[in-house]
C-alpha cells in the first residue's frame, strides 16, 4: 500500500504538478494572450498613433516642404531678381567704365594727335628756321666770296666801262652845283672867294 | 698881245683840261691872287717901266708864273710868255682874260664821283669829257676812291644821285634772294 500510495501520491503529485503546470500555463497563456492582446492593441494604437503622427508629420512635412518650396521659390525669385539687379548694375558699371575708358581713349588719342601735330609743327618750324639760317649763311658766303673775287675779276678797262655806264644816267636838265672850294686857303693874306649856287 | 680870239682859245684850252675839283680850286686861287696883283698894280709897275728890258720883264713874269698853283694856267701862261706876248699880262688884257676865265669857271658843273679804283689822269679826262657831252656843260669831278664799292661808281650831280656800284648791286641781289627764299618757304 505504501507503494500504491506512494504511486498514488506521486501520481497525484505529478498530476497536480501537471495540472498546476497546465493551469499555470493556462494562466500564463491567458495572461500572455491578454498581454499580447494588450500589446497588440497598444501596438495597434501605437501604430495608429504612429501612422497618425506619421501622416501628421508627413502632412506637416509636406506643408513644410511646400512652404519650403514656396520659400525656395520666393528666394529663388528674390535671388533671380537680385541677380538680375546685380547683373544690370554690373552691366551698367561695365558700360560706364567702358564708356569712360572709351572717352579716355578718345581723349588720349586726341592728345596724342595734338602732340603729334605740335611736334610736327615744331619740327617743321625748326627745319624752316634752320633752312633759313643755312640759306642766310649761304647767301652771306656767296656775297663774301663775290666781294673777294669780283674786284680781281674786273680789270681796269672793265672798271672804266662801269663808271662810263654810271655816267650815262646823267641828265642835262638837272640843276647842278657850280664849282665850290673844297679846301679854303689863304694866299697873300686875303680870304678866297667862295661861290656856289 | 693876241687879242680876244686868242684869249678865248686860251681859256677854252684851260677849261678843257680841267676834270677834277682840285684843279678848279688851284685855278681859282691863282685867279684871285693874280687879280690881287693886278689890282695892286704890281705887274703894271714892272711891265710899264720903259727902263726894264724884255728879258727882265719876262723874268719877272716867270717868277709870278712859277708860283701859280694850277698847272694848266701855268702852262698856258708860259706858252704865251715864250711866244713873246708880254702885253697879255698888262693891266688891260690880263683882267679881261681873268674875268672871262672866271665866268667860264662858274659854268662848270661839279659832279661828285665815287669810284672803286684810282684811274689814270687821261682816263679821268675821258670820263669828264663824256660827262660834259651828257650834261652840255663842262664837268669836273669831285673824285673819291672807295674800294669797298668793288666796282662801278656813285654819281652825284646836284640833287640827283645814282648808285651804280657793285657793292649796292650785290646788296640788292642779297635782298632779292632773301625775298625769293621767304616767298618759297611761305608756299
Amino acid at each position: 500500500m505504501h507503494i500504491s500510495l506512494l504511486l498514488f501520491a506521486v501520481g497525484l503529485a505529478l498530476s497536480s504538478a501537471v495540472f498546476l503546470v497546465a493551469l499555470l500555463e493556462l494562466l500564463f497563456t491567458v495572461q500572455r494572450r491578454r498581454i499580447t492582446r494588450k500589446l497588440e492593441e497598444e501596438i495597434k494604437g501605437l501604430k495608429a498613433n504612429y501612422n497618425t503622427s506619421l501622416n501628421k508629420l508627413v502632412l506637416e512635412d509636406d506643408a513644410k516642404l511646400e512652404e519650403a518650396d514656396k520659400t525656395a521659390e520666393s528666394v529663388k525669385t528674390q535671388v533671380e531678381a537680385e541677380k538680375k539687379l546685380l547683373a544690370d548694375e554690373y552691366q551698367k558699371k561695365l558700360d560706364s567704365i567702358t564708356q569712360k575708358s572709351d572717352k579716355e581713349l578718345d581723349t588720349a588719342q586726341a592728345k596724342a594727335h595734338k602732340l603729334q601735330r605740335e611736334a610736327k609743327m615744331k619740327a617743321d618750324e625748326y627745319l624752316h628756321d634752320r633752312q633759313k639760317e643755312v640759306e642766310q649763311e649761304l647767301m652771306d658766303l656767296v656775297i663774301a666770296v663775290t666781294k673777294k673775287v669780283l674786284p680781281q675779276g674786273i680789270n681796269y678797262e672793265g672798271q672804266k666801262e662801269l663808271v662810263k655806264h654810271a655816267l650815262q644816267e646823267l641828265r642835262s636838265e638837272k640843276e647842278s652845283d657850280t664849282w665850290k672850294m673844297l679846301r679854303p686857303e689863304k694866299i697873300s693874306g686875303k680870304p678866297l672867294l667862295v661861290s656856289s649856287i | 698881245m693876241k687879242n680876244a680870239p686868242a684869249g678865248e682859245n686860251l681859256w677854252q684850252t684851260i677849261i678843257g683840261q680841267l676834270h677834277l675839283t682840285e684843279q678848279l680850286d688851284a685855278l681859282n686861287l691863282d685867279i684871285v691872287n693874280l687879280r690881287d696883283l693886278v689890282q695892286d698894280g704890281e705887274i703894271e709897275l714892272v711891265l710899264g717901266q720903259a727902263s726894264k728890258s724884255s728879258q727882265q720883264k719876262i723874268a719877272f713874269l716867270e717868277k709870278i708864273i712859277i708860283k701859280l698853283l694850277s698847272p694848266e694856267l701855268k702852262n698856258t701862261f708860259q706858252f704865251v710868255l715864250h711866244g713873246g706876248d708880254i702885253d697879255f699880262f698888262g693891266s688891260t688884257n690880263l683882267p679881261i682874260f681873268l674875268d672871262t676865265l672866271q665866268s667860264a669857271i662858274t659854268n662848270i658843273a661839279v659832279v661828285t664821283l665815287t669810284v672803286a679804283i684810282t684811274f689814270k689822269p687821261e682816263d679821268l679826262r675821258e670820263l669828264s669829257q663824256e660827262a660834259t657831252d651828257k650834261i652840255g656843260r663842262p664837268v669836273v669831278f669831285d673824285l673819291r676812291v672807295d674800294r669797298t664799292l668793288l666796282g662801278g661808281a656813285i654819281v652825284r650831280y646836284g640833287n640827283y644821285i645814282s648808285d651804280y656800284s657793285l657793292k649796292t648791286r650785290l646788296e640788292q641781289f642779297r635782298t632779292n634772294w632773301r625775298s625769293a627764299v621767304v616767298e618759297t618757304n611761305h608756299v
